[in-house]
């Protein structure tokens, strides 16, 4: 593997934890959900470190290039992170309209008792 | 002085009754208040149904740090003096909750009732994984809490308002090294607590996996980062 490429994943490695830590620190991010970031760039750090891992795996598999093992997988790793992440996001949706749901019914069912009391 | 008992509880109709029970026996003077997260079950009917508690029936599953927050959020806009966490499912003996209000009452923030102070810890696969997590706590945050994921704890006036307001507080270990850290005081007490008689607990041997990962990234990297914002009253 290329000196290039372990160079980029080192510091994508250090950008990626950084921007996980920094959200946290703000106070936007639930810790659970950096926990993804955090062992992503574990293991970007690792490919980069000991390089005869990606080399090995990639021999066996048959790829011509380790860079290439590199690169597939780090889109599956973002194809199922899209596909988690769509299902959150359509957990969320559902819970917002239930939420909403309730609310709303319970509101009308408060004006309709108030306006019994006033008759 | 008013104290509150937050139970969080999922599809526990099986044990909630006696839970209530044991609490209007051994804490008469608490105000009990079940917080049923998205229970399938007759949780939420059978508390509706007991004279003795309070009931917050969330509309889904919002998960056990969510459901704590919400009682402690009940408390603090209540103005309770005092809050504990209490388990649903049994396990915990409401004996100790005076014991609880006592060590407290001589200046610790928050105690809790763990099962292995005096007592010694059984060994096993899944007690492994704990000592990963008080040696972390130990090694960042100089605190020895022989019982990190005990759901018995008792929090003041303070920090129940703290717990309330702020993202990232889960009553885990994580957020106990957080702020031993930043110099609030924690206190243990010895206390005995039951197996489970009813349902199954959560944790598979992947959930304990992703709980360590949490744990050793939230106490080893994140807690360096953290800004604390303590309540302002």
């Amino acid at each position: 593997m290329s000196l290039d490429l372990r160079i980029l994943l080192i510091v994508a490695s250090i950008l990626m934890l950084l921007a996980v830590v920094l959200k946290i620190r703000k106070s936007k991010f639930q810790i659970r959900d950096g926990v993804f970031w955090f062992l992503l760039s574990a293991l970007f750090l690792v490919m980069s470190v000991f390089p005869q891992l990606v080399m090995s795996v990639s021999g066996l598999i048959g790829f011509e290039s380790p860079a290439n093992l590199v690169f597939l997988g780090i889109i599956a790793i973002v194809l199922v992170k899209n596909f988690l992440l769509s299902a959150k996001i359509s957990q969320l949706e559902y819970n917002l309209m239930k939420l909403t749901q309730h609310t709303m019914v319970e509101s009308v069912k408060d004006e309709g008792e108030a306006s019994a009391n006033e008759k | 002085m008013k104290i509150l008992a937050v139970i969080p509880a999922y599809n526990e109709e099986l044990s909630i009754t006696k839970v209530i029970e044991d609490l209007c026996e051994f804490a008469p003077d608490v105000d009990i208040l079940v917080i049923s997260d998205g229970s399938t079950d007759n949780t939420a009917g059978l508390c509706r149904d007991n004279p003795h508690c309070r009931l917050i029936d969330m509309p889904f599953n919002v998960g056990l740090a969510y459901a704590v927050q919400t009682g402690l959020i009940y408390a603090a806009v209540n103005d309770y003096d005092y809050a504990f966490q209490f388990d649903g499912d049994g396990q915990h003996r409401a004996e100790h909750i005076k014991d609880l209000l006592e060590e407290s009452q001589k200046g610790h923030d928050i105690v809790i009732g763990s099962r292995f102070i005096t007592k010694k810890r059984p060994f096993s696969l899944r007690t492994m994984g704990s000592g990963l997590v008080r040696a972390a706590m130990r090694l960042t945050a100089k605190i020895k809490i022989t019982d990190p994921t005990s759901g018995m704890r008792l929090y003041n006036k303070k920090l129940l308002h703290e717990f309330a307001k702020n993202i990232n507080y889960e009553p885990e270990p994580d957020t106990l090294a957080y702020l031993a850290r930043n110099g609030v005081k924690i206190k243990e007490i010895q206390v005995t607590m039951d197996d489970r008689e009813y349902g199954t607990s959560y944790f598979t041997i992947f959930k304990s996996m992703g709980y360590m990962t949490r744990m050793c990234f939230s106490i080893l990297v994140v807690m360096w980062f953290r800004k604390r914002e303590a309540s302002d009253d």
